[in-house]
């Protein structure tokens, strides 16, 4: 396996407020990185400074050999990186079909009509061929849910940035979800995912990455990992005796 | 929740050209025909309406609220004088040269106005155009505060102005529909909707915004040109007054926003009640006031315009931009599990 993604020691911050501290790691190819992490931990800024909406002010992203850590979004986008959001970010007043549309004709630099078939394929894997011509605004929760990884996968990303797809879900819908990652998985995609509550994914990732104050705490097998001392500190606090 | 009319598009779509081709005959034929009072209103439509397209353009379709619209307006008009008394253009060709230096003018604002949002892209636009007019004023071969004749259009019949302000209507619709039916316009709806998610998933926002306010401030240019064509002279504090980008929100308010029909029902409203109501009052001010309570009452009652209603009633667009899935369903295969 080969390495895609390098972040380099990485720093980032919202104005003064500095999020992430030198933070690096490696991405292999194919595999399932899940990045766990108490609340602030700087989980969702990573997903950020790797999709371009956040510019670290200090280190190097590397993604297939090539630096990105100043490109556009839109230019990584089309470099083979797809993100979905914690809180879906559908175009609300567009259909379902023309969401996915969307990231099938500009995620991919193809003329629209070269896309549409992709996109109705896309819709058709991630269960939302009935909806296609429903307003994206209507949806509920799940089908929202859906729709981010629908749009995302419509862009053919070769990494896929997964930002709590389950928060906000019930039992039976995270079940749901969890099958469509399953799908993810098998086709190959390197998928960095985010999840907080980390009994929804440890079984299902090649690694897993803590990260505390913005910086990482443990990497290793997920096993490992969450057993670790570090992680059932952050987690559960200090045992006081 | 809304369920949108799916297929069967192209059922309807004879008598929709049918109809479309018959507006235009009329249109067309309108001098012949018609009295010297309507060639006027409906002069002045076609001319409202353009405005209307191009607001909405930036505003219904793209989320650029812009309130600098009489900024073009004011400098097509003075390219035309200009173009047409010191260098001897013919008129049409001043009216190209009037978009074109709209256009070079919105270029160069954009890199400052495309790093603002909302609001503070409505403010921006407005503080450009007031900033604008101060400059028209205090140059003397643009006539300082007088304004300048032009003088060529002095010899223009009713009529000609008339051809100028329906080629400006379709040309401003028919540029409209084909722009949002491309990738462009797929591309500016999601920014409208979310511009973050639209930029992670590959839309260059900054390039798809600068092409929208180039087609807007190139025929709102042409606009503005045709509109003092028909006034002969250019009072540079009416040209570039706020109140043609209160006309134009008017316009796509009471018609529909983010609707190709909108601005077309809005701004034959508007025409007749403008009309209408200066006639009707002795203070020339209160026709903007009532103006102002209608566009008031719409938005509390239909805050989706007369057309956005109608369209939600119904489910059915006259004029539709929407792409349905319908025709790439059809070589799926059928779905493995139920």
């Amino acid at each position: 396996m080969s390495t895609i993604m390098t972040v380099d020691k990485i720093f980032a911050a919202y104005g003064k407020f500095k999020v992430l501290n030198d933070l690096s790691f490696d991405v292999e190819e194919g595999q399932v990185l899940g990045v766990i992490g108490p609340n602030g931990a700087g989980k969702t800024t990573l997903m950020n400074a790797i999709c371009g909406l956040l510019i670290p002010y200090k280190g190097r992203i590397v993604f297939e050999g090539k630096d990105i850590t100043k490109l556009s979004p839109d230019a990584r986008c089309r470099y083979g990186i797809g993100r979905t959001y914690q809180i879906p970010k559908p175009f609300e007043r567009l259909t379902v079909f023309e969401n996915v549309l969307l990231g099938a004709a500009y995620g991919t630099g193809r003329p629209e009509r070269a896309s549409a078939k992709d996109a109705a394929e896309i819709l058709q894997t991630t269960g939302l061929l009935a909806l296609g011509d429903r307003l994206a605004g209507s949806l509920t929760l799940l089908n929202r849910k859906r729709l981010e990884i629908a749009r995302a996968l419509a862009t053919q990303p070769k990494l896929l940035l997964l930002d709590e797809v389950a928060a906000g879900l019930t039992d039976a819908e995270v079940r749901e979800v969890m099958e469509l990652v399953e799908y993810l998985k098998g086709t190959g995609i390197t998928i960095i995912w985010i999840e907080h509550v980390i009994k929804t994914m440890a079984e299902s990732t090649d690694k897993l990455l803590c990260l505390a104050i913005g910086t990482k705490l443990v990497y290793g097998d997920p096993m490992d990992v969450m057993h670790s001392k570090e992680v059932e500190e952050v987690y559960l606090g200090v045992d006081e005796e | 929740m809304t369920k949108l009319k799916t297929n069967n598009v192209s059922k309807g779509n004879m008598a929709r050209y049918i109809g479309i081709a018959a507006i235009v005959a009329i249109l067309l034929s309108l001098p012949a025909w018609g009295g010297k009072y309507a060639v006027m209103m409906v002069m002045l439509m076609g001319i409202y309406i353009a405005l209307g397209q191009m607001w909405n353009l930036l505003a219904g379709y793209s989320g650029l609220i812009s309130l600098g619209q009489q900024m073009y307006i004011g400098v097509g008009a003075f390219t035309v004088a200009v173009t047409s008394n010191y260098l001897g253009l013919p008129l049409p060709l001043g009216l190209v040269c009037g978009g074109l230096v709209s256009m070079a003018i919105a270029i160069g604002l954009s890199y400052l106005l495309l790093r603002m949002k909302g609001m503070y892209f409505a403010i921006a636009t407005w503080m450009f155009a007031e900033a604008m007019v101060l400059v028209f004023v205090s140059i003397q071969f643009l006539g300082k505060g007088q304004g300048l004749f032009i003088t060529a259009a002095r010899k223009l019949q009713a009529a000609d102005v008339y051809y100028y302000s329906i080629a400006i209507l379709i040309i401003s619709t028919v540029v409209v529909v084909v722009l949002l039916r491309s990738k462009i316009g797929l591309g500016l709806f999601a920014i409208r909707d979310n511009d973050t998610a639209a930029e992670t998933s590959g839309v260059p926002q900054f390039r798809s915004k600068l092409y929208c306010m180039m087609v807007s401030s190139f025929i709102t240019g042409v606009i503005g040109g045709v509109y003092y064509m028909s006034q002969v002279w250019i009072q540079p504090y009416a040209a570039f007054s706020i109140s043609w980008t209160v006309a134009a929100v008017f316009i796509v308010v009471i018609g529909g926003i983010g609707t190709i029909t909108g601005p077309i029902i809005g701004g034959v409203i508007y025409v007749f009640l403008s009309q209408y109501l200066s006639t009707l009052s002795q203070i020339g001010s209160l026709s903007q006031v009532i103006l102002g309570v209608i566009a008031v009452a719409v938005i509390l009652l239909a805050p989706k315009g007369i057309v956005g209603t109608v369209q939600n009633r119904f489910g059915f667009e006259i004029i539709s931009v929407r792409r349905w899935m319908g025709k790439y369903t059809d070589r799926l295969p059928e779905p493995t599990e139920a």
